[in-house]
């Protein structure tokens, strides 16, 4: 081989990990769901991110609804399913629509049975990927084509170029039919759960139709190649029923992570406890989907149904990999990641540390509460919105509320600020947080783009209680500490509300919005 | 195994010779460490000596009596007057004297402490216990290297203090 040769295999090396390096390619960015752009840009320069403004605008032409998924950034185009049951490609840099699925005459993915936003057409954000020598796009969506015409769930796999379909899995969540609360028939669904691509395998997670009734939560994994689900992979949550996977699973190569819903009661009904009972639980599957381990902090009897909604955040710490997830109820909890050998959860802390599991002494509610998002793993840090130290007189003193939370830090040192997000309101006041060289970025219910500067990189504005039920005279009194909070570097208006993420890549912001908006920003 | 989607900088494929592989590596990792700032490590700022007055929602009260102290629910009902109070001790703190005019049940919530009423000895406090009072009863509460939360339920003909 000649040294021409080598070299010339070298920068094309260097091409392609420089385009993966800086893209979005799945919801989180990536396989461990860090919500974590590390490759530089102008979004990560504090002294270029004030000048954020809007570059161009598209909306949904025909019957525009909410985006309830994610937009993903890949091969510079942005890929994003809407509300009204149909996925886009368009140009990131200049917002023009490239192609979208299914073509305008067939029709639409959507669902007979719709009971929350959940349901509401394409709900799972995507991940780009390889499959043979074709980029594509894996999604999941109901397709009422699909035995029964209901609009049970399956994968759809799309020439990433051309929108061209490459396969369609079977059927993976059962829509057999559509009377309300009925535990006669399936109510089965992918929902709001995006694919997680892990060596030749995709890997989905099945939930319910908002609990009416609940299902029995599970993951499924397909093969990439063609879609077919893979038999020697199985995991699901009960025996009966509950235990939803609303989330989207997370993997590091060797371990597949899960968070589950609640299994106890249901709209219409509850049960008694079945055997095995995953639900309300955080786990760490293996590559068959035995169980490695699972935390479970609110037993049977005092599942109220604070479902695990955040899913997963596998950290890469400087004291090891760590899996940091929050509950519905306001709790936040970081478990060990481990070896995969099987035995307890080693839980590195909880926050607040209240201790685990609860119990009913404590007096505390464990319900339907919305701490939903999940938090972003900026190394050591952990971004997410919780409720923090109020949450036991107040479940909702933590909405629109962001803690940064040192991740490998003593229980004295773990929050590293708290802000109150501003154009935030309302117990969906905050999308999910995502960062990029210590450069927050999150959008809110009132229609903005908020970027905050964790205070290593920009000044901090002020300080507050690190336990915000105390005010800055009473904290250290009361044993706690002040921390700092952190500046608002930039908050642009938009089209609409955010309750999902925006994607970062190579200096361009995208988001997708309530109204039907795809907006990218750029400082 | 190759995470197949995210920043997978190192990729799966045919196995070139060494010096090929090692140059890839090489310049793959020089790729990926154009990183923006990492995370890690404590902030270690500290805070000013004197800070302007923060508005939070209902906030701990210190009280005389060396605890912290906010109402969390309060109404009346024929004559009666129904309040839910948090308690709060730090860690290792103490309050003496404390007494509420009308009855009150004490319920500790999180933390482990002791408690000594009316003067006699003192006795375990832990999470889950409840502790009954009649109006005017003296009690103390230490807390051990937790944080102590106590709700406190009151029934009065009148508001109690503290």
């Amino acid at each position: 081989m000649t040294a021409h040769r080598i070299l010339g295999i070298a920068l094309m090396g260097l091409a392609i990990a420089s385009g993966a390096c800086s893209n979005w390619p799945t919801y989180r960015r990536n396989a461990q769901r860090t919500g974590n752009q590390t490759a530089a840009s102008d979004l990560s320069d504090p002294a270029k991110v004030p000048s954020l403004a809007i570059r161009w605008s598209w909306q949904v032409p025909d019957g525009p609804q909410a985006f309830y998924a994610s937009p993903i950034i890949a091969r510079g185009k942005v890929l994003v399913g809407n509300g009204n049951g149909r996925f886009y490609a368009l140009d990131v840099k200049t917002g023009k629509l490239i192609w979208e699925y299914p073509p305008t005459a067939q029709p639409a993915l959507t669902s007979n049975y719709v009971s929350n936003n959940s349901s509401r057409g394409i709900a799972s954000s995507a991940v780009q990927t390889k499959i043979g020598k074709k980029w594509a796009v894996i999604f999941g969506a109901p397709d009422k084509s699909l035995a029964g015409g209901n609009g049970s769930g399956r994968l759809f796999a799309l020439d990433l170029d051309t929108g061209a379909e490459i396969w369609k899995s079977p059927e993976l969540a059962r829509l057999s039919g559509t009377i309300w609360g009925s535990t006669a028939e399936f109510h089965e669904q992918i929902g709001y759960s995006a694919p997680m691509v892990m060596g030749q395998r995709v890997y989905i997670g099945i939930a319910d139709h908002g609990d009416n009734p609940i299902q029995n939560g599970a993951v499924i994994a397909v093969d990439l190649a063609t879609g077919t689900v893979i038999g020697t992979f199985s995991y699901h949550s009960t025996s009966t029923r509950g235990g939803g996977v609303w989330s989207s699973v997370a993997g590091d190569g060797s371990g597949v992570y899960v968070t589950t819903g609640n299994t106890k009661c249901w709209n219409g009904g509850c049960q008694s406890e079945p055997s095995p009972n995953h639900g309300l639980s955080m786990l760490r599957l293996d590559l068959n989907g035995g169980l490695v381990w699972k935390l479970q902090p609110v037993p049977f009897d005092l599942d109220d149904d604070p479902d695990w909604a955040a899913g997963p955040t596998v950290m890469s710490t400087s004291c090891g990999v760590l899996v940091a997830s929050v509950m519905k109820d306001g709790w936040a909890y970081a478990v060990e990641a481990g070896n995969g050998t099987p035995g307890p959860a080693s839980l590195r802390w909880q926050f607040p540390p209240s201790g685990v599991p609860f119990t009913t002494g404590m007096g505390l509610n464990h319900g339907d509460t919305d701490y939903k998002k999940p938090g972003a793993a900026w190394n050591d840090v952990y971004i997410v919105e919780t409720g923090g130290w109020a949450r036991p007189a107040d479940v909702s003193y933590g909405y629109s509320r962001l803690h940064a939370l040192n991740a490998c830090a003593s229980h004295t040192d773990r929050v590293r600020w708290i802000l109150d997000v501003p154009h935030a309101s309302g117990s969906y006041g905050l999308g999910a947080p995502v960062v990029t060289g210590g450069i927050v970025y999150v959008g809110t219910s009132q229609g903005y783009v908020v970027a905050i500067a964790d205070p290593s990189v920009s000044p901090a504005a002020g300080w507050r209680c690190a336990d915000v039920r105390f005010t800055t005279a009473t904290c250290v009194g009361a044993g706690s500490t002040l921390v700092p909070i952190p500046t608002v570097l930039a908050q642009v208006a938009v089209n609409g509300g955010m309750w999902n993420e925006a994607a970062l890549a190579k200096g361009r912001l995208v988001v997708a919005t309530q109204s039907g908006y795809v907006h990218m920003l750029t400082p | 195994m190759i995470l197949s989607s995210g920043c997978s900088c190192a990729r799966r494929g045919p196995a070139p010779a060494p010096l090929v592989l090692a140059m890839v590596a090489g310049l793959l990792l020089l790729a990926c460490e154009r990183e923006a700032k990492k995370g890690v490590g404590l902030l270690g700022l500290k805070a000013p000596t004197t800070l302007p007055q923060d508005t939070i929602a209902n906030p701990f009260v210190r009280t005389p009596e060396g605890l912290f102290t906010r109402t969390v629910f309060a109404g009346d009902d024929e004559g009666l007057h129904l309040e839910v109070r948090e308690l709060y001790l730090p860690p290792n703190g103490k309050a003496e004297g404390l007494r509420w005019s009308g009855g009150v049940l004490l319920e500790v919530v999180s933390g482990d402490g002791r408690a000594t009423v009316g003067g006699g000895e003192g006795r375990a406090f832990p999470i889950g216990s409840t502790l009954s009072l009649d109006e005017g009863t003296p009690l103390a509460i230490v807390a051990d290297s937790t944080p102590v939360m106590v709700l406190a339920y009151l029934i009065a003909t009148k508001r109690g203090t503290p």
